[in-house]
């Protein structure tokens, strides 16, 4: 039911949509505080964060593009006219694609039949062939679009280009929908067991200790084995497994702001606490919330990676880094070696993980009072 | 001792709930029938062979309460004695597959991955604080910098790639170490050696950061300041002052990177057939064998819990704030 | 020792911070001498390059963000500004100690390490030779059972017996020169004083030049034989102690003293200086001193003043140092003493108790008594001071007045209402009569709300309306004496006397009778002080507030209270105006409280009561007067009977059993 009603295209529209609202609205509120804007302005001054964001939007855009798609009706080569469905008289639709897949079309067409190396005009693996004189020989096919795979092709015969392009968006929703998940909860335990304490922090505590004291990997095994293996159930068993951190780190601060004076003086002028939480204390964690997601982001890239490998990761189907990861370890294998599917998913994932790495830096650079002071 | 007492004492409830929450994920949110029919194949399973399935792994039980049992056997002879409070004391039933019993198995497969484990987490110790120390001895120099941007690189790679890669070029194009497998005894360090090395290797970037950020912080205290205005020279001020102080810090580090390592021993002991625990739990998930991956659940909480009450008694080695009252 | 006979001659030190790419001098051509045995003081405000003058001295700076940039500084004819030249010298010949005394030593290392650590590196002594030693150091700064103390932690000592260890580490090698940097400001009075003795002890003892640095110039003025005064990162001038406070010549200087609040002073407005210290970024050509400067012409802003020799001792850096010798003009805007007003506060029997929990399930295994009993009556248009040492509970009175934390047990009559009894929603309507202004100017406001935002946020809760508002928010901002400007700006762009102005302007917003200002102060420089002061001073005449003044400082309460209530442990010890309490205390406590904290307006005594130990514990305060273990005139009734606060003279009344029949005006 999840992952069908996942899988429908007006909902992913909808999802999308919704994510590009939430970060819009976001930006804007956060770039009517000054505070924000001089740490926007110091992030921006370094060039390698620069260089970064650039890169970590065209990640963004890529995977956006691969998040909006739409269904088309079909058309029958023959004709070129639309299929109609024969009692209603409407078109019928495909199953839809992607807008980056109608970008890639003209490289994911391509389809070949087996391995072949970057650029290469022959396959990588031999068949046997009986020459027209009767003799046997080992021969290296020629491709159906020889020279035409920056990045080779895979065992079926699928551009590696294309597939690399095709993982970036199952990685960034690792990241993002996971952090979408963790932040309310983070915060709203967070902030109710630090400001109030009494029964409600030890009620959080407990929760806390309860869910770290469980490994995380083997916490997710769990999990995925009872929801079965997909994306969206491993953003909400990596979520379940990573709140507490962001969960204690927003008390403890809430304790500590809870004893400000400028909290004290709200208290003291009557400022109900519902609103000294929202007024006060949340703007003035916040940051430590962005500086904790930010850093953790690159980390959930790569647990996708080794938690598929593991087998607990999305399934066998969905084109991920883990997937191309997983299916390079045979590939090692043979001899010689075919390395382009390893390689292409090592630079693609480096390239989204180093940048963010590098940005996230930066941004605690920018908003961590206790460096900005030294 | 009061202290040891106290830790152990506050243990027991922990425990218990892990117990009763994994019980909870196991058994009331996945049910049996749930299970079985995973295991016998959806469409292929009629209800005669769920329930046999399920009798054979005593599943067939009520979950809390049993009506038909008399006197305590209504409460024994239920999931929840049979299958989760049993494993406070040890005894994990058999597997859902192999109907095997868990217990000796993962006694079998402890020491290897004790030996892996434990090499990991103590060579990358070491590493990490000595190259830690040196780069804050040196701060802000070109060499703390370079150090830095290598930190940020080596945290950016998959520990996957790491693994595949260190296994191609060592193992079957330079043939220094066997590829893959472990025999005890003296022959284990050459199977060791390699999955070691990756392991610290994968730890490298982000300790090294996180021990220099400590050390820094500490050298920024006003300790410091005294000890060289005494007129100490500044090797002892940092390895004197500064890293007993750091000690506290580390420690309380520790629980948090063995955590780390469970998800990296999986890694390495599957990729290198190391016969430990790490293996055992893969299969188990590639079976879908919930008896096994239960019992590591529950046992890989238990070990960190017991890590976290020897880092609270070592505490009271370094740090004489705490008391053991 | 210096060819010249000095111990330390400094010539032209200049030492500067790197921010970012431009770096920013912090201290500018600073020249001084130091001779044997004598005590330098190096007096400032904060920002004046105090510290770092000291620190450049003792090559403690940051390597990665300062340099020095220029001088040169003869110890033994050695430049010790010269690189690695100190290290022959640091913490053998020069010592150093340090403010805090909480974080200077190693939390990790026993008392005995830390204090033979440095016999071990520069004398080379035996394990033996030195624990003798240590031994002997520890009982020389008045430290009992040295044996034991010497496998003690750092944790187990209170702030006085740490400050007191520093100084034994300091010591152990004889140095010749010890810099004390601001050794006592994070001390209570009492204990201030025994380290200032001490201090004048040793170095009686042991001929040891000190270098004292400190923004306190009552304790300069008792301690000091030179002064120099540091403005801005400069020596503006350098004179004997008994001239420099008998006839100042730098303006600044003139301005400084006057500044300090006294009981003369009362009546009258304190000579502020306006502005404040400018940031080292600021370039100013000319005196640096010459923007807040009564008297700057177009000479000061020109060119840098010299330094003119006025005696072979008293140097000044100012060009209009003759000129204006004639005095300067006080403001002496009367503020009026209205006579007695109505009751407006009256708190009988409160009690804060905090539970100490621990163990299973969080058992209360005792409480802290922080507030133990406590009356306390407050007139309109007065000003009642609460006078104590740290933790004696005074705070905790404030918060509990405004219902921070909520009373154990007692009562609070704010116009016939017991707001002790009220639940927090019915509590809300009478926050307006009673607001708080903090100690901490950076931590009062939120750094996230503009200043509009912070100063409405009273007026949003309590409804009033947007017209209304925005009236009431010029009119405040008018009252507090800041630009219109200000609503709309961050908090990080004011200074430290600017944000208790808005912090004022934020408890006034809701029309408060009674203001409990906690320590407001205590945490700005003295010129700064004199600011807030006069503005509480005249906001009082203007609008009959009334002031529940907590604080240590008492020059401060000398000058702005009506009463004074001194605490003691939780409780009150002795209650009257203030006259009675300041010229005539009779509790023995408030005795020696006075005597202990050095005055601006009184010659110096000889014979003062000093007081021994330190606060005990309020989990198990000491049965019978809580004061009797440290009371030089305990007996052993004191131990057994709890004092009550008996009349000792016309509204003056008095907790002590040993001076309850006795009249404080004889």
């Amino acid at each position: 039911m999840l992952q069908s009603f996942f899988n429908s295209w007006v909902t992913q529209n909808l999802i999308t949509m919704a994510i590009i609202a939430v970060v819009m609205v976001a930006a804007v509120m956060m770039s009517r505080r000054e505070y924000w804007r001089v740490a926007a302005r110091e992030v921006c001054q370094k060039r390698a964060a620069r260089f970064s964001f650039v890169i970590l939007c065209i990640y963004a855009v890529v995977a956006l593009l691969d998040s909006i798609g739409w269904r088309r009706p079909v058309v029958d080569a023959s004709t070129g006219k639309t299929v109609l469905h024969a009692s209603t008289g409407k078109p019928i639709l495909d199953h839809g694609a992607s807008a980056l897949d109608y970008i890639l079309k003209p490289i994911s067409s391509k389809k070949e039949t087996t391995y072949s190396a970057p650029l290469a005009e022959r396959q990588f693996t031999t068949v046997i062939e009986r020459a027209e004189d009767g003799s046997v020989a080992r021969v290296h096919k020629a491709l159906n679009y020889p020279c035409q795979h920056l990045l080779g092709t895979d065992i079926i015969g699928a551009d590696v280009l294309a597939l690399s392009l095709k993982s970036i968006r199952t990685g960034l929703i690792i990241g993002f929908l996971t952090t979408l998940i963790v932040i309310p909860f983070a915060l709203f335990f967070g902030l109710c067991a630090g400001y109030y304490g009494g029964w409600a922090d030890d009620i959080v505590q407990y929760l806390c200790t309860l869910i770290s004291s469980i490994p995380s990997v083997l916490l997710i095994a769990a999990l995925m084995l009872i929801s079965g293996r997909g994306l969206p159930q491993l953003c909400m068993a990596v979520a379940l497994t990573s709140w507490t951190g962001l969960c204690r780190l927003v008390r403890g601060e809430a304790i500590h702001l809870r004893e400000m004076e400028y909290v004290q003086a709200a208290r003291a002028l009557g400022v109900s606490s519902w609103r000294i939480i929202v007024r006060h204390i949340l703007p003035n964690l916040l940051h430590l919330v962005l500086i904790n997601l930010v850093l953790k982001f690159s980390g959930l890239v790569l647990a996708e990676a080794t938690l598929t490998y593991l087998g607990l990761g999305v399934s066998a189907e969905t084109i991920s880094w883990g997937t191309m990861i997983n299916d390079a370890r045979s590939e090692l294998t043979r001899d010689p070696i075919i390395w382009w599917k390893l390689t292409s998913a090592f630079v693609f994932m480096l390239g989204l993980v180093l940048p963010a790495n590098i940005f996230g830096d930066a941004v605690r650079d920018a908003l961590d009072p206790r460096l900005r002071t030294q | 001792m009061h202290y040891i007492i106290r830790r152990v004492l506050y243990f027991i409830p922990t425990l218990f709930s892990v117990n009763l929450f994994v019980f909870m994920l196991f058994f009331v949110v996945n049910t049996p029938d749930h299970i079985a029919k995973q295991a016998l194949g959806e469409k292929a399973s009629t209800p005669e062979m769920v329930q046999r399935w399920k009798e054979a792994r005593g599943y067939a039980l009520p979950l809390f309460f049993n009506r038909d049992s008399k006197g305590m056997g209504c409460l024994r002879d239920t999931i929840f004695y049979q299958k989760s409070l049993k494993m406070l004391w040890g005894d994990f039933g058999v597997s859902d597959m192999t109907l095997q019993p868990i217990g000796p198995e993962i006694l079998r497969r402890i020491p290897p991955s004790l030996c892996l484990t434990f090499s990991v987490f103590l060579a990358s110790l070491f590493f990490n604080i000595v190259i830690a120390m040196l780069v804050s001895a040196n701060r802000n120099s070109h060499y703390d910098f370079g150090v830095q941007l290598a930190c940020v690189f080596l945290m950016s790679v998959s520990s996957l790639i790491y693994i595949i890669t260190a296994q191609y070029l060592f193992g079957k194009v330079l043939h220094v170490v066997p590829v893959s497998g472990f025999l005890p005894g003296k022959e284990m360090f050459r199977f060791l050696v390699l999955p070691v090395a990756i392991g610290i290797l994968g730890n490298l970037g982000s300790g090294v950061r996180f021990y220099r950020t400590l050390f820094l912080e500490e050298m920024g205290r006003d300790y410091v300041r005294t000890a060289r205005a005494k007129g100490l020279p500044e090797g002892k001020v940092l390895f004197v002052h500064v890293l007993k102080n750091a000690l506290i810090p580390i420690l309380t580090n520790v629980p948090v990177q063995l955590l780390m390592l469970i998800m990296g021993s999986l890694l390495l002991e599957n990729f290198f057939s190391i016969p430990g625990m790490g293996g055992y739990t893969i299969s188990a998930i590639n079976a879908q064998d919930f008896a096994v991956v239960r019992t590591m659940v529950f046992l890989g909480s238990f070990l960190y819990m017991v890590g976290l009450v020897l880092t609270d008694l070592s505490y009271c080695l370094v740090d004489p704030r705490v008391k053991l009252v | 020792m210096n060819r010249d006979g000095t111990i330390l001659h400094v010539d032209g030190l200049c030492t500067a911070f790197r921010q970012g790419r431009v770096s920013v001098r912090a201290v500018n051509d600073v020249s001084f001498s130091i001779y044997p045995g004598e005590m330098l003081a190096l007096v400032g405000e904060s920002g004046s390059g105090k510290s770092v003058t000291a620190l450049s001295l003792m090559g403690l700076l940051p390597e990665a963000t300062s340099i020095i940039e220029g001088g040169k500084a003869f110890f033994n004819d050695k430049n010790i500004l010269e690189p690695h030249v100190v290290d022959a010298v640091r913490g053998k010949e020069i010592a150093m100690i340090f403010q805090e005394p909480m974080t200077a030593l190693n939390p990790v290392l026993t008392i005995g390490w830390q204090l033979t650590e440095g016999l071990k590196q520069h004398e080379h002594l035996s394990s033996a030779q030195c624990h003798d030693k240590a031994v002997a150091l520890l009982k020389r700064v008045g430290i009992p059972e040295p044996e034991e103390r010497l496998k003690d932690y750092p944790h187990n000592l209170s702030g006085g017996m740490r400050q007191r260890v520093m100084i034994a580490i300091a010591l152990a090698c004889n140095p010749v020169l010890l810099i004390a940097d601001e050794p006592t400001t994070a001390l209570d009075v009492t204990v201030q004083a025994q380290i200032m003795e001490l201090l004048a002890d040793l170095r009686r003892e042991y001929r040891m030049a000190v270098l004292l640095i400190t923004h306190n110039l009552a304790l300069v003025r008792e301690q000091a034989d030179r002064v120099a005064v540091m403005y801005a990162g400069e020596i503006v001038e350098e004179a004997d102690g008994k001239e420099l406070f008998a006839s100042p010549k730098h303006p600044y200087t003139r301005l400084l003293l006057n500044a300090i609040p006294t009981v003369s002073a009362r009546g009258r407005m304190l000579s502020a200086i306006a502005g404040q210290v400018p940031a080292p970024s600021e370039v100013l050509p000319g005196c640096r001193f010459a923007p807040r400067c009564p008297y700057a012409d177009e000479a000061c802003v020109v060119g840098r003043p010299n330094k003119n020799e006025l005696t072979k001792k008293h140097f000044v850096r100012c060009v209009h140092h003759q000129v204006n010798s004639a005095g300067i003009p006080e403001e002496t805007k009367e503020t009026e003493s209205s006579h007695e007003g109505k009751l407006l506060l009256d708190v009988r029997g409160l009690k804060v108790w905090f539970p100490v929990k621990s163990g299973f399930f969080a058992r209360t295994r005792g409480y802290v008594h922080a507030v133990d009993g406590v009356d306390l009556q407050l007139s309109a248009g007065k000003t009642l001071a609460l006078v104590g040492e740290s933790g004696c509970g005074k705070t905790t009175v404030g918060k509990a007045l405004i219902r921070l934390v909520k009373p154990t047990e007692g009562s609070v009559v704010i116009d016939g209402v017991n707001l002790a009894a009220l639940s927090e929603k019915q509590m809300k309507p009478y926050r307006k009569k009673i607001q708080m202004i903090f100690q901490d100017p950076f931590g009062s406001l939120d750094p996230r709300l503009m200043v509009g935002e912070s100063i409405a946020e009273g007026m949003d809760v309590h409804g009033i309306g947007e017209v209304e508002k925005q009236a009431r928010l010029k009119e405040l901002l008018d009252k507090v004496g800041l630009p219109q400007s200000s609503l709309t700006r961050y908090p990080h762009q004011f200074s430290g006397g600017q944000r208790q102005r808005i912090g004022l302007a934020r408890a006034l917003a809701v029309q408060p009778e009674i203001i409990v200002c906690d320590e407001c102060t205590s945490a700005l420089d003295v010129s700064v002080q004199a600011q807030i002061l006069n503005l509480l001073k005249l906001l009082q005449g203007m609008m009959k507030l009334s002031y529940l003044f907590i604080t240590h400082d008492l020059s401060v309460v000398s000058y702005i209270a009506d009463r004074v209530a001194v605490m003691y442990l939780g409780r009150i010890v002795e209650e009257g105006s203030v006259q009675d309490i300041l010229m005539h205390p009779v509790h023995p406590y408030s005795r020696a409280l006075i005597a202990s904290a050095p005055r601006m307006d009184e010659e110096k005594a000889e014979e003062r009561p000093r007081l021994a130990g330190e606060l005990p514990s309020p989990i198990a305060p000491p049965s019978g007067c809580a004061f009797h273990p440290r009371c030089p005139f305990a007996t052993a009734e004191c131990s057994r009977t709890m004092p009550t606060l008996q009349g000792v003279g016309p509204g003056h009344r008095c907790a002590c059993l040993n001076t309850a029949n006795k009249s404080a005006h004889p």
